[in-house]
């Protein structure tokens, strides 16, 4: 966790207008775990968004059916925890399923927080700045024959 | 489409957006209302979320996510869509004539599309000038969050000094891309109720639904 702005700012790439809106994670209290869990219910729909804009702008995926599995599995819980570790946002490493929602709250969260910072943008580089190709040597086999991607995915393009 | 136009108080500058999002598949399936229809849905819940977030600044995250559900379940939608009259406008082809206009998913679909086709027209502004005034009224109107199937369960047998349900996956079964889950939901005491949905969360739902009006009945 850390325990400045300037802190999470650097691991995000990201400076926040309103240093208040990064109170909630760099403190660990009742209150900002609330504050946490209200905004991770707006992050997961601006997460969801994105991802959603992203796979529809990248013609590797041909069928409906796959950009519906690959957004559930790229917005779920187990992904948001991963990214939620990579930017060193909580401590914990349990892989229960309530250790795990902990850690993607904790991701869905910040979505939100530089969304409501910075604006669709900033939430774009944040949440899409983490399907990369590690995201994709951890695809589960499941989803192997829907994975045509290599490398960093370019945010953002529309395809109508 | 005029008067659809009218009704919706938007005007396109691509009227071939309009257009795609009032195709329904049954016409050319490459060409219709589909991938409009994956980002109407996104573009959807997440103005619902932010609605509620600021409607409901009080409130948790789990009395704001049974909001969200019942805003963006189907028969909202469905319901938004007949106000519009967007069966009307509807370009289906001949295996939906009788009927398909109507038809709640066939208009579910659409709504979503045409949110997805102002979004790309006109940008996130537009798509909220689109949904505020529709959606924020129905938020209002509920003074209290609904409750979902699990919650009510939940609460049954926690009412009834009974440990809350477990829920377990029978099984997954389908191909990759459309997976099914058959979830069992028990109460302790009482016989299991089984569901099966393609998502996990949905079978669990159903399976706590059909659960609490067994034990509701009982």
């Amino acid at each position: 966790m850390h325990s400045t702005v300037e802190s999470l700012e650097q691991a995000l790439g990201y400076h926040f207008k309103n240093p208040s809106r990064a109170q909630p994670f760099i403190e660990k209290t009742y209150g900002t775990a609330i504050m946490r869990r209200k905004l991770a219910f707006v992050g997961d729909g601006v997460a969801k968004f994105l991802v959603s804009e992203y796979l529809l702008g990248n013609p590797n995926y041909s069928s409906l059916e796959e950009r519906g599995a690959l957004r559930d599995w790229l917005t779920s819980n187990e992904q948001f925890a991963l990214y939620a570790r990579k930017l060193g946002l909580c401590n914990g490493e349990g892989t229960n399923r309530n250790s795990i929602h902990e850690r993607a709250t904790w991701f869905e969260a910040l979505v939100a927080a530089v969304y409501q910072d910075g604006g669709v943008e900033a939430a774009k580089n944040l949440v899409l700045d983490h399907i990369s190709q590690e995201t994709w040597d951890t695809l589960p086999a499941k989803y192997i024959g829907f994975h045509g991607l290599s490398g960093k995915p370019q945010a953002g393009k529309r395809i109508a | 489409m005029d008067a659809l136009l009218a009704r919706i108080g938007y005007s396109f500058r691509d009227n071939a957006l309009l257009k795609l999002a009032l195709t329904h598949p049954s016409v050319a399936r490459a060409q219709s209302n589909q991938r409009l229809e994956f980002l109407g849905d996104a573009v959807l819940g997440l103005v619902v979320a932010r609605l509620l977030y600021n409607l409901y600044p009080a409130e948790q995250e789990g009395e704001l996510a049974r909001r969200h559900a019942a805003l963006v379940r189907g028969e909202t939608l469905t319901m938004v869509a007949r106000e519009i009259g967007l069966g009307e406008a509807l370009h289906i082809g001949v295996s939906e004539q009788g009927g398909g206009r109507d038809n709640a998913s066939n208009l579910e679909d659409a709504l979503e599309a045409l949110i997805g086709a102002i979004y790309l027209d006109g940008g996130m502004e537009a798509a909220e000038t689109f949904i505020m005034p529709r959606w924020s009224e129905m938020a209002r109107k509920t003074e209290a969050p609904p409750k979902d199937a699990k919650t009510a369960l939940q609460e049954w047998a926690q009412a009834r000094g009974l440990p809350v349900p477990n829920y377990v996956l029978v099984e997954s079964t389908g191909p990759a891309h459309a997976p099914e889950f058959t979830i069992e939901t028990t109460v302790q005491g009482h016989p299991p109720a089984q569901a099966k949905a393609a998502g996990k969360r949905a079978a669990e739902q159903l399976a706590a639904g059909m659960l609490l009006e067994i034990l509701q009945g009982t």
